[in-house]
């Protein structure tokens, strides 16, 4: 067994990754069907699926996307398998369609949709709150507030979804899905399953008000179950308390800290809810009568503060006046992350607390002397990432053609583009393709006398999940711009997972790999492959297909990601500066490597006015090389490999 | 002195760059591409030869009272004796065969000229053979940013050039040669400069997207205006087709910033070289210089070139277009 995880292990504790604990959480629930599309911070769930997903005879696959990951699932489902589909909160939307009208037709065997959402939008494009969907969708949420709860509730999602009929949704959040914690294992499943779908019934959403009301029936149920959910808790004093604080997720956990650390524990009741959506009603309605001030604590959006409220609107003439806090009274921001210091000054000001943080001296001390340790950094490509090279050359080709032309850009390493490190050539990114999708519409605007030269970049993975639609569309609809695909060979942003074009999947067999040139071709486009490292030639060849105005044109820069690279065969180049060549600073030059090309792989040296190599970290692309205006860049074949 | 940021302000922002090539080559910020002068990438130097050099700005010729064509020792007629020359040159291969015998004789070592890219885009060329000499006869009536030969030429040391250059090119030079930041091997190589007279000149992608327009597909190897009242751009395809177009129609693709160029005959240069009009197998010739004396002394003992006297009416019609263009208001 590669992974512990896989273990049947009754009892034992192990530190794991929220996202283990929930991987773990499915195999105790007896998950036959795993599919994903990667993702942070979600990604590992399926990782660690796919690792023990031989040996212990489960499926598991990396998906071209979220929503054909659920549509697979379901499959599963409808034949009596229990099924398991992990995104990050982005893939919630993309699943959306396929969602509201699968919680039309119902599910067989349970489906656990996890959705790990990012608050401060830590390796994200936005902080999106996917909980939603469990309202739009009218199934039920689970919201885990640690690793334990992460099995927990996952392996109980399970039995929930089979038993109402509908999918679950369990929300993670970075926090939880990255934060180590010990849990104690359950015991795997023994229950074998065999699939086989049953032909005399047949799962749709017609008619649609009718499915509709069972839906709500559904949810009826699950509240039901919520009731007396072991998910749901209170502590803190049994009466008289001053304030009442509703928590889910790692609030609960921030709120221990914070009621700690201001010696609230005696005065503030403590209601962790893990059971979200639909609410247990009589529950709450039982500690809301505890205390006429309550405080709503929850990343990002006020999801349960709203649900609560409203339905306290119904029971307040038998309750009487309350008054809430939280993000609607401005205490708690529905934006950025959630920590124990914001709770610590919303409960400071709600109880008129005179709170002095520490001594304000000893931090202005601490932050200077780590400043000095720590080397300012800025998002940015890897040394020898062909990314650079790719965008240095499509940098040069839109000067050159000097109409003004930008990129628009999409999801992935290459998103970066937006800043320094890819010359700041990108100008908009958004969702999966949508970069393609936008090119497609400017490329339509000529008659309005729009006459700026378009590029979209996408990469590999971003391509085949949502680039392919909207090239469709461009090509029938005529556009008129230059596609690039930016082929590294890997998902690379999300930790190198396999894609349709790499050969290989989840679990490692090998598989046949569609090649995206054939694929563009198909579509009748023209297709050209450029090497990014070549800068000189790619760039030229950029600026010659930006000249063309014959529709969609397609080149594919074809080049492993430099981490890959470095794994598999290594670089050719040993790389150094020739300090008599190098100008430096001077005219002629004014540090073109250091201060415009960027790679981490060159240092100015500030004392002797030169550029040298961090031998550390230089990879031996050899690309700069071809920038320095001196020819003081050299490379010499690597004698080490 | 100043850098690139005035350059950006003064010249590339308001479009008035004529694409001489005198920056071109000197770092890695401007670069010529597809007959474009271009600046690629954000330079934070406060002062740089970028703006001592560029004409636009280091602007010394141009009072209406002087003489209109600048000064000089002598004016001829003249052209080259060898009749194969003059197949391919514009008008009486003078210059051709200067640079032939310069190069020849050793006065320099490597000659700095326009020709075409292999994308059909003019571009300056270093050429040390005959054969390579040949290959630039003829103007292309466009900017061809050409000095970044000369700065190519001489990056890793000195070395006797000779220049064929428009006005505008001819000052650069002399700037280059003038400033402190120059590097001396910069300065020590500009042995020979040879001037073309010059009204205006084109933005090339502007011609190039006309023509293409036109539907001409073989590269041109010539252009010409031939004197009033013609009112023609001439262009001479490489299949020996010569196609006429209405001067009017190519007029809005003049360089704006030829309009503040008050030099119509090369005041910089050693020799100034342009057409007499109405005498297609002659040249004007200016001799400017002392330098410029002496490549014609030898050039006339050689008998490399047939020289006479330049019609008077010829000389006057030359100081009256030439004063036009001191005139010029830029619009
Ligand atoms: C843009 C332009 C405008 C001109 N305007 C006039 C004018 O208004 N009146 C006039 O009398 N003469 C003008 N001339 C000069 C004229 O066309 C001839 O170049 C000149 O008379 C020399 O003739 P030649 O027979 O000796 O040329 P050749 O022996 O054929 O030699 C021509 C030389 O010109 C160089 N050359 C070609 N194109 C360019 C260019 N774009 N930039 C720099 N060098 C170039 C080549 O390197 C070649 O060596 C102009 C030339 C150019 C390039
Ligand atoms: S680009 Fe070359 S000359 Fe300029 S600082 Fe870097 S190594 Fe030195
Ligand atoms: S060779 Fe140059 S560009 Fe490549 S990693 Fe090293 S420093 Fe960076």
């Amino acid at each position: 067994m590669k992974n512990k995880i896989g273990l049947d292990r009754v009892g034992e504790t192990l530190l794991l990754m929220g996202n283990e604990a929930i991987a773990r959480g499915a195999l105790e629930a007896g998950v036959s069907f795993c599919s994903s599309y990667p993702g942070n911070p979600s990604s590992e769930i399926m990782e660690t699926l796919a690792s023990v997903a031989r040996d212990l005879n489960i499926y598991a696959e990396w998906s071209v996307n979220e929503k054909v990951a659920l549509e697979a699932a379901t499959a599963a489902s409808f034949a009596g398998l229990r099924a398991m589909v992990s995104m990050k909160q982005n893939g919630i939307n993309v699943v959306s369609d396929f969602l509201v009208n699968l919680s039309l037709s119902g599910i067989k065997g349970g489906i656990v949709l996890v959705t790990c959402d990012d608050p401060g939008g830590i390796s994200s494009t936005n902080e999106e709150d996917a909980r939603f969907i469990a309202q739009v969708a009218d199934i039920p949420l689970l919201e885990p507030a640690h690793p334990q709860d992460a099995l927990d509730m996952t392996r109980w999602a399970f039995d929930l979804s089979e038993t109402i009929g509908s999918v679950c949704v369990l929300r993670s959040i970075s926090r939880i899905s990255h934060t180590r914690g010990s849990v104690t294992l359950g015991s795997l499943s023994r229950k074998k399953r065999t699939a086989h779908f049953d032909t005399s019934i047949s799962l749709h959403a017609f008619p649609v008000t009718e499915k509709h009301k069972i839906l709500h029936q559904k949810l009826a149920k699950a509240r039901e179950l919520f009731e007396t959910s072991s998910f749901n808790s209170y502590e803190g004093p049994p009466d008289d308390i001053d304030l009442l604080i509703i928590a889910c997720g790692t609030g609960f956990l921030y709120a221990r800290e914070a009621l700690e650390l201001l010696d609230l524990t005696g005065r503030v009741g403590l209601l962790k809810i893990g059971t979200t959506w639909p609410l247990p009603e009589e529950w709450l309605e039982n500690h809301l009568s505890r205390c006429e001030r309550i405080l709503f604590v929850e990343d990002v959006d006020p999801f349960l503060e709203r649900n609560i409220k409203a339905f306290f609107a119904q029971i307040s003439p038998k309750l009487g006046v309350r008054t809430f806090y939280g993000k609607g009274s401005g205490h708690i921001p529905p934006f950025g992350e959630l920590n124990p210091d914001i709770l610590v000054y919303a409960l400071a000001r709600i109880l008129d607390i005179d709170y002095k943080p520490e001594d304000r001296d000893y931090v202005n001390k601490a932050e200077a002397l780590v400043s000095e340790l720590v080397p300012p950094r800025e998002f940015g490509f890897c040394p020898g990432c062909p990314h650079r090279a790719s965008f240095w050359s499509i940098k040069n080709a839109l000067k050159w053609d000097d109409r003004d032309g930008f990129v628009s850009g999409d999801i992935g390493c290459y998103t970066m583009g937006i800043w320094p490190t890819g010359f700041n050539q990108v100008k908009s990114v958004h969702a999966m393709g949508s970069g393609v999708g936008m090119a497609s519409g400017y490329g339509k605007l000529y008659t309005y006398g729009f006459n700026q030269p378009v590029i979209s970049v996408v990469g590999d993975s971003t391509f085949f999940h949502a680039g392919l639609p909207p090239l469709i569309n461009a090509i029938y609809n005529q556009a008129n711009f230059l596609l690039i695909i930016l082929d590294n060979g890997a998902t690379a942003m999300t930790g190198f997972q396999p894609h349709p074009g790499t050969g290989v999947n989840a679990i490692g067999d090998r598989v046949q790999s569609l090649d995206i040139a054939s694929i563009c071709r198909a579509l009748g486009v023209s297709v050209e492959v450029a090497d990014p490292y070549e800068i000189k030639d790619t760039a030229n060849t950029i600026y010659r297909l930006l000249q063309e105005r014959t529709g969609v044109r397609v080149l594919i820069m074809k080049r492993k990601c430099a981490l890959v690279q470095k794994r598999e065969e290594g670089f050719p180049y040993r790389v150094r500066v020739d300090e008599e060549r190098c100008v430096g600073d001077s005219c002629g030059c004014n540090r073109f490597c250091t201060r415009v090309f960027r790679c981490p792989g060159l240092i100015w040296d500030q004392e002797k006015k030169k550029t040298r190599i961090d031998e550390v970290i230089c990879v031996g692309c050899g690309v700069c090389t071809e920038i320095c205006p001196e020819g003081a860049i050299v490379r010499e074949k690597d004698n080490h490999e | 002195m100043k850098g690139i940021r005035a350059i950006l302000a003064e010249v590339f922002k308001p479009g008035l760059c004529v694409g001489c090539g005198g920056c071109v080559g000197l770092c890695p910020y401007i670069s010529f591409y597809d007959g474009k002068v271009i600046y690629t990438d954000e330079c934070t130097r406060d002062e740089g030869r970028c703006y001592e050099v560029c004409p636009r700005i280091q602007c010394s010729i141009g009072q209406v009272d002087e003489e209109p064509i600048g000064p000089y020792l002598a004016i001829l007629r003249s052209r080259a004796r060898n009749t194969e020359i003059r197949q391919t040159t514009q008008y009486g291969g003078t210059i051709t065969a200067l640079i032939l015998l310069a190069l020849k004789e050793g006065l320099i070592k490597k000659a700095v000229l326009t020709s075409d890219d292999s994308q059909g885009a003019p571009s300056g060329v270093i050429a040390q053979t005959e054969e390579e000499v040949m290959a630039c006869s003829g103007s292309r009536y466009v900017g061809a940013g050409s000095l970044e030969a000369f700065n190519r030429a001489v990056k890793e040391e000195t070395i006797p050039c000779g220049i064929v250059g428009l006005p505008c090119q001819a000052e650069s030079l002399r700037s280059m040669q003038a400033s402190p930041l120059s590097h001396p091997q910069h300065k020590d190589s500009v042995t020979i400069v040879l001037g073309l007279f010059c009204t205006w000149s084109l933005d090339y992608r502007s011609l190039n997207r006309f023509l293409k327009e036109k539907n001409l597909k073989t590269p041109i190897i010539k252009y010409d205006i031939p004197p009033p009242p013609a009112n023609v751009f001439q262009v001479t395809t490489r299949d020996k087709e010569t196609i006429e177009f209405p001067l009017d129609d190519i007029r809005s693709f003049v360089m704006p910033g030829c309009a503040f160029c008050r030099d119509m005959t090369a005041e910089k240069a050693d020799l100034s070289v342009g057409t007499v009009e109405g005498m297609e197998e002659w040249n004007t010739l200016i001799i400017r210089t002392k330098i410029g004396q002496e490549l014609l002394e030898l050039a006339d003992k050689k008998g490399v070139l047939e020289l006479e006297q330049l019609p008077r009416s010829n000389l006057e019609h030359l100081k009256e277009a030439s004063l036009a263009k001191r005139r010029r208001k830029p619009h």
